[in-house]
């Protein structure tokens, strides 16, 4: 089963305690959520496991495997992938070729022979099409799949950033605030699309979002993050109800 | 690269691979055959800056290691030609990556400022090891070794570097739709969201790197049998900044501006010293530079791509992996 | 060959001579990088546009070599000035440099060297000593009035201007560099700061280029060796600081001398780029990284 375990990790940045002392079990193909007010460290934390920022104490731990000191890319062949906040594409690609960009952590044949174009290159290749109009199926922009990233709407951007994490059939995906700018019906597709991939490929999947109802819909069990600590975790309709939650949380302007 | 593309391509290349000796001078054949090794040199330097992004300032040094070693060899050893040839790719590719061990560590200018340590060095070298390169006055080249085949005639020469000037074209073309292909483009655009899903940066560029110093290698090599003589200004600091120039204004991304950037950096300054206008060609290398950054950022090429892509009304569709 | 405390003293006072006319040069390549983000690859070439452009005036008869220098001067000022305002800005208008500016100034750089040579001529010349004659000695050491003068001058330009970033002009200048849009925001008007900028990293161009100029005999790519080292002074010390490039500039002058001194002229050069890459190869990731992104 896959599992990620946190503990008592803290990150600074300069003086600044971003997180501190935070433990948290992940585990299963489930649908977790991370919330919490601006400045609690969920983007930190998110940072930590992908292996962005260094760690100050504490460990991480990826199906029984200490990571804290693996690189990105270790940990992203393990099959630990990330999405940004803003989404990170290769403006003048085209969608299809955006996601095809996620296959780089899949094995394949050496460059020399790609490059070469050996018949196990057209074989990998036809097989990374394959995979990439089965994602552009799941995400619904089949329609768009050869069009320009750059002229796209920020809600479909940021699908596509998620089918590029997907290609590498991930065991785990980190989103972070994937809802962000997106407007109401991007929101509702997007929740459609979080529950579908979850259904359809087995991975644990871990959400940092602002906006209640995604999480509500989509995340099972949630994690409460407050000024760089854990401050409440369980399932998520039973946490989104405790009193000093909405306190800390419900405090910023939120949408429903 | 469409099949339309490579029907047309393959008798037009055997057209011009036929008329262009007879039709030629020998001294224009041979303009034409530095033309096509200057145009590997380029596709490589096109790998490396063009699609990977990095500012390389020694390749006319990897040109030179190529040419240099191509004249000792087969004046010492007496290598027939597909020897020599791997050989000199053995050189450039292991000096490439000693080279690369502290090169690949940085980016940017520091990087850039590494390959121009590296190529300052080399031509240190080429003054000081005199016994070896004839310092400055120059290293005489012995003709290729064919066998049976004439080596000192310029039609084979131009054969022989037009063969792998279409093979070093075919590999640029394809390299993008390959996984370290679209590495390169990742780590051009952003070198965060390459790491995100999992390019090995260092490999990466190590590709890029030996890619380069290979092809102009190869380059190297036939400048080297087609001049009969070598010395070492032909490779030095300046040499590498007309060689971006000349990529620059053909257009860095793609493999007809490198061809482009070939024509501008051999054929143009005959014509010019044909005329007596020397060094109208710095000059114009200087104007043409401002112009097209300010102007065209993607070179000429890039202009005629958007004068077709206007013609056709279509959206660009299937299939075409390759930039034409 | 002995290393007497005199030889030891010669070669050190003459590479911290040299060393100052890096320190000048990579001035002028700071400022501008501080307040553009754009890095002069031309910087060199001004300076020798501004030698050249002196000496043809002076020999020419045309005005008295005080006001050759200073007519030679004002041309790399402007010249500076002009490559600001006609490509550098424009550029910046557009967004980020992205590189651009190198091309861009590698275009200058081009052409100011293809006007030597049209309008001058290419073989090299001699220009006047410049105090270049005039010997001081104490005990066997010997330094000329140039470079005693250029060493405390430099100084001076270097102290002069790290008090001037503490001033009000001063601090205008690092908020250009750091943050236009808030240096907007206090009512500094960012695009006469870069104007003003670039123009003194002209003057200061044209001031190393006349005085290299009366230590050698120049040619059209004499500013060469001078620009590539204070780059790779820049370059390691980091082209967004002060202190240490500059310190580094010294550094590298001294060790170049010294190795020239001890293993012969040939290899000084050859020593410097040897260093470079033991350098990059050895120094921690951690003074290697550049910027990085900002990890959102």
């Amino acid at each position: 089963m896959t599992a990620i375990t946190v503990k008592d990790l803290s990150v600074q940045f300069g003086a600044l305690r971003a997180l501190s002392d935070v433990s948290l079990t992940l585990e299963g193909t489930a649908r977790f959520g991370l919330i919490g007010p601006n400045g609690a460290g969920k983007t930190t934390l998110l940072n930590a496991i992908a292996g962005f920022v260094p760690v100050a104490t504490g460990s991480i731990e990826f199906d029984g495997r200490d990571i804290t000191k693996d690189s990105i890319q270790s940990r992203v062949e393990r099959g630990l992938i990330r999405t940004f906040q803003t989404a990170r594409l290769l403006e003048e690609e085209t969608v299809e070729r955006n996601i095809l960009l996620g296959c780089q952590s899949i094995h394949g044949p050496g460059s020399v022979r790609q490059l070469l174009g050996f018949r196990s290159y057209w074989r990998w290749n036809r097989d990374a099409r394959r995979r990439a109009q089965e994602i552009e199926e799941i995400l619904g922009i089949t329609g768009v799949k050869d069009q320009r990233v750059s002229t796209l709407s920020s809600g479909t951007r940021r699908l596509v950033e998620v089918g590029r994490a997907l290609i590498a059939s991930p065991k785990v995906l980190l989103l972070d605030e994937p809802a962000a700018g997106l407007d109401f019906s991007e929101r509702r597709h997007l929740e459609q699309v979080l529950l579908r991939v979850s259904q359809e490929r087995d991975l644990l999947m871990v959400l940092i979002e602002h906006d209640v109802s995604i999480v509500r819909t989509v995340c099972e069990y949630t994690f409460v993050l407050a000024e760089g600590s854990l401050l409440e975790q369980g399932a998520t309709h039973e946490v989104l109800d405790i009193p000093s939650v909405r306190a800390a949380y419900f405090g910023e302007a939120l949408n429903a | 690269m469409t099949r339309r593309t490579i029907l047309i391509a393959i008798p037009v290349l055997i057209v011009v691979a036929f008329l262009t000796p007879t039709l030629l001078s020998r001294y224009w054949l041979f303009l034409v055959t530095s033309l096509l090794a200057y145009g590997i040199a380029l596709l490589g330097l096109k790998v490396l800056l063009g699609d990977a992004g990095q500012l390389s300032l020694g390749q006319a040094a990897f040109v030179g290691i190529g040419a240099y070693s191509a004249g000792i060899l087969s004046d010492k050893f007496k290598l027939t030609f597909p020897y020599e040839l791997l050989a000199v790719m053995l050189v450039c590719g292991v000096i490439a990556c000693i080279i690369a061990i502290p090169a690949l560590r940085v980016s940017g200018l520091r990087f850039a400022l590494l390959t121009l340590a590296f190529g300052e060095l080399f031509q240190w070298f080429l003054r000081e090891a005199k016994g070896l390169t004839g310092g400055e006055q120059g290293l005489y080249v012995p003709p290729l070794l064919l066998g049976p085949i004439d080596g000192k005639s310029q039609t084979t020469l131009f054969l022989i570097t037009l063969l792998l000037a279409i093979i070093v074209s075919v590999l640029a073309l394809h390299l993008p739709s390959t996984k370290v292909g679209r590495a390169m483009a990742a780590i051009r655009e952003s070198r965060l969201a390459a790491e995100s899903v999992g390019v090995s940066i260092w490999r990466t560029k190590l590709f890029a790197f030996v890619f380069a110093a290979v092809t102009a290698g190869v380059a190297g090599m036939m400048i080297a049998h087609s001049s009969g003589s070598l010395s070492p200004t032909s490779f030095d600091l300046f040499s590498s900044i007309y060689l971006i120039v000349a990529l620059i204004l053909g257009g860095l991304r793609s493999v007809l501006g490198a061809w482009i950037g070939a024509i501008y950096l051999v054929i143009v300054p005959a014509i010019f010293m044909q005329f007596g206008f020397e060094s109208v060609y710095v000059v114009l290398s200087g104007a043409v530079l401002l112009i097209v950054i300010m102007v065209f950022p993607s070179g000429i090429a890039g202009v005629l791509k958007n004068l077709v892509n206007r013609r056709t009304t279509a959206p660009a569709v299937q299939g075409t992996e390759a930039q034409g | 060959m002995d290393v007497t405390l005199d030889g030891a003293l010669q070669v050190t006072l003459a590479g911290l001579a040299t060393g100052s006319v890096y320190a000048l040069l990579l001035l002028g390549i700071l400022i501008v990088y501080r307040v553009s983000k754009a890095v002069n690859f031309a910087q060199g070439q001004l300076g020798m546009i501004a030698a050249y452009v002196a000496w043809a005036l002076f020999t020419a008869g045309v005005m008295p070599i005080w006001l050759a220098l200073i007519v030679g001067i004002a041309l790399a000022a402007l010249l500076a000035f002009l490559t600001d305002r006609i490509f550098i800005e424009r550029l910046a208008k557009r967004g980020s440099l992205e590189g651009q500016d190198l091309v861009v100034t590698l275009g200058v750089m081009l052409l100011l060297t293809a006007a030597a040579e049209t309008f001058i001529g290419s073989q090299t010349k001699s220009f006047t000593p410049l105090g270049n004659d005039v010997q001081f000695g104490f005990r066997t050491v010997t330094l000329n009035a140039n470079q005693i003068v250029v060493l405390v001058g430099t100084i001076i330009v270097l102290v002069a201007f790290a008090i001037f970033l503490k001033t009000r002009p001063g601090v205008a200048m690092r908020a250009s560099a750091m943050n236009p849009d808030l240096a907007r925001s206090f009512g500094v008007n960012v695009s006469r700061v870069k104007a003003i900028t670039w123009t003194i990293s002209g003057v200061l161009a044209a001031l190393v280029g006349i005085v290299l100029a009366s230590r050698l005999s120049v040619d059209p790519y004499f500013m060469t060796p001078f620009l590539i080292s204070a780059f790779i002074a820049g370059i390691i010390g980091g082209l967004d600081r002060f202190a240490a490039p500059i310190l580094i500039a010294f550094g590298l002058a001294l060790y170049q001398n010294w190795s020239s001194f001890l293993f012969g002229s040939t290899a000084g050069t050859a020593s410097l780029f040897i260093l470079v890459i033991v350098l990059l190869a050895v120094l921690p990731k951690r003074f290697l990284d550049e910027r990085r992104e900002s990890r959102a």
